[in-house]
């Protein structure tokens, strides 16, 4: 612009415009003026093009680089293969025998088929501790104690179908081919390809579903009740009798404690703090008076084992650890 | 593109190089497939998806090209693949209007990105902090003017200041080849 003085004038009301510093009022004003005059117009245009340009630049200055960098490396694996932690059991899952077709022939077909669907789950089963198992097609399922799943063998059938009982975090490998289907008391979860957690022992009164990555889709096997979708952040919660389907947002920072043996609690009253210590334990600690149930804790525990788990709590709130029975009971003065 | 040519890669992908790779373009890749799947995760699982694919690749990969076009392309492309199979579950799930985004303007936009990063830095001192609380930090200039006890009217100033140096350095860039990224962006 040649004029130096409108200029800077000119370029404080742009920047205040631009800025969302205006009313209403200003704003439409200060639009008739850009309108009228195309040497002001064509400044503007040059401002708001830097300044849409440094809105983009704003929206990548968010992101922690070494952070980011750390959450991939932990993905990946640099030595060439891609592998899995530990005790991982490598399943056959979902593999088409093709050798059997072979040999069957055309004239045994229908047979076939038939004693196919006879068998095709296979069940596996955890009773202590959580195991953790691979599929064939790279789907990776970890089970809690007393669970039990039921998976397809056929690879034919057009989706990935199992059927759990019990708990399982699932970390499902991506085919929009296949469908991952999972059959959970009342629920049929399906998926394409994300990982989540299925909460569904039969003692339970709900089916919970909790997403950790993707969208998983939600519904109750009846087919008469609707179906949710499931972000990462949400979770699903099918009410025993079928009817009642519900999404709760979570920010639960316990739902997989069982697989990681991380527990956050901030603030958390201790009724809470025992329920997920009894989930992730498999232990049976009660508490007798309600009083205790005010106290808070603020604590986070990392793979410790139960005896430690509960140093750290008794000691934080005053309590004492009596055991009768198979319960392990807290007592204590309470809390105001 | 003269920025194209230092990306071609020269050799072999190793940790190091695809390391540096993901740093610089993590954030820029985020903020293009944020424009496709708004939800932070889906938006890092495709980037995630896109680089460990391109580690598994490194040895086949034709590398005649530019790494930073394929990045994008794949971004890109995942981004369309996860809406379109999000649609076998709901019709109404995802809007398509953000499926006509333009890998070579994104591509350029980050160019001028690249430029005004560098003028920004290039501002002086108390310019530049009244600029990045203003736009990075999401700051009113009255909340600036009250955090570095001045007067509203100074922030005002230093913001046109900042634009005004800005605009002068970025010159160049503004009368060549923006309208063509205005046109793919908008």
């Amino acid at each position: 612009m040649k004029n130096e003085a409108l200029h800077s004038q000119f370029g404080a009301k742009i920047a205040s415009y631009l800025s969302g510093e205006m009313n209403p009022g200003e704003r439409v004003s200060f639009e008739q003026e850009i309108a009228a005059d195309a040497e002001k117009g064509e400044l503007f245009s040059e401002y708001s093009k830097i300044w849409k340009g440094v809105d983009q630049l704003a929206e990548q200055s968010g992101y922690n680089v070494d952070e980011e960098w750390g959450i991939l490396s932990e993905k990946m694996d640099f030595s060439g293969k891609r592998g899995l932690p530990g005790n991982t059991r490598k399943l056959r899952a979902f593999v088409f025998r093709a050798a059997a077709v072979l040999l069957i022939g055309i004239a045994g077909v229908a047979g076939w088929v038939v004693v196919r669907n006879m068998n095709a789950y296979e069940a596996l089963a955890v009773e202590e501790g959580s195991e953790t198992f691979e599929l064939s097609d790279g789907s990776v399922i970890t089970m809690n104690a007393g669970t039990t799943l039921k998976y397809d063998t056929r690879e034919n059938s057009g989706e990935r179908r199992v059927i759990l009982s019990g708990e399982a975090f699932f970390e499902i490998a991506r085919d929009t081919a296949r469908p991952f289907v999972v059959e959970a008391g009342s629920a049929v979860i399906e998926v394409l390809g994300t990982s989540f957690n299925v909460n569904a022992y039969r003692e339970n009164e709900t089916v919970e579903v909790t997403v950790h990555s993707g969208l998983v889709s939600m519904a109750a096997r009846s087919k008469t009740g609707k179906q949710i979708l499931l972000n990462p952040g949400n979770a699903g919660v099918l009410y025993k009798t079928g009817k009642q389907l519900d999404i709760v947002s979570t920010a639960d920072p316990n739902d997989i404690a069982w697989k990681t043996r991380e527990m956050v609690f901030s603030g958390t009253p201790l009724g809470e703090v025992i329920s997920v210590v009894n989930h992730v334990y498999r232990s049976n600690i009660v508490i007798p008076d309600p009083s205790l149930m005010n106290c808070t804790i603020t604590v986070s525990f990392r793979d410790q084992e139960l005896g430690a788990v509960l140093e750290v709590i008794t000691s934080t709130l005053d309590l004492s650890l009596s055991r009768e029975e198979g319960q392990l009971i807290l007592t204590g003065e309470g809390c105001k | 593109m003269t920025r194209e040519k230092e990306l071609h890669t020269a050799g072999k992908i190793d940790k190091t190089s695809f390391e540096a790779l993901f740093r610089k373009f993590f954030p820029a890749l985020m903020a293009f497939s944020r424009k496709f799947l708004p939800d932070e995760d889906d938006a890092r699982e495709v980037v995630h998806s896109v680089f460990i694919n391109l580690w598994e690749r490194r040895d086949t990969l034709d590398t005649s090209g530019s790494l930073k076009s394929y990045l994008f392309t794949s971004v890109h492309n995942r981004c369309l693949n996860t809406i379109r199979d999000r649609k076998k579950f709901s019709d109404a799930e995802v809007p398509e209007s953000e499926s006509d985004i333009d890998v070579q303007a994104q591509l350029e936009s980050m160019e001028l990105e690249e430029k005004i990063g560098e003028a920004i830095a290039s501002l002086p001192e108390k310019c530049r902090e009244i600029f990045e609380m203003n736009r990075f930090q999401g700051l009113k200039y009255a909340e600036i003017a009250e955090k570095l006890g001045l007067s509203v009217k100074t922030v005002e100033n230093q913001m046109s200041k900042a634009l005004k140096i800005m605009r002068e350095k970025l010159a160049h860039y503004l009368t060549i080849v923006i309208w063509i990224l205005w046109n793919g962006l908008n």
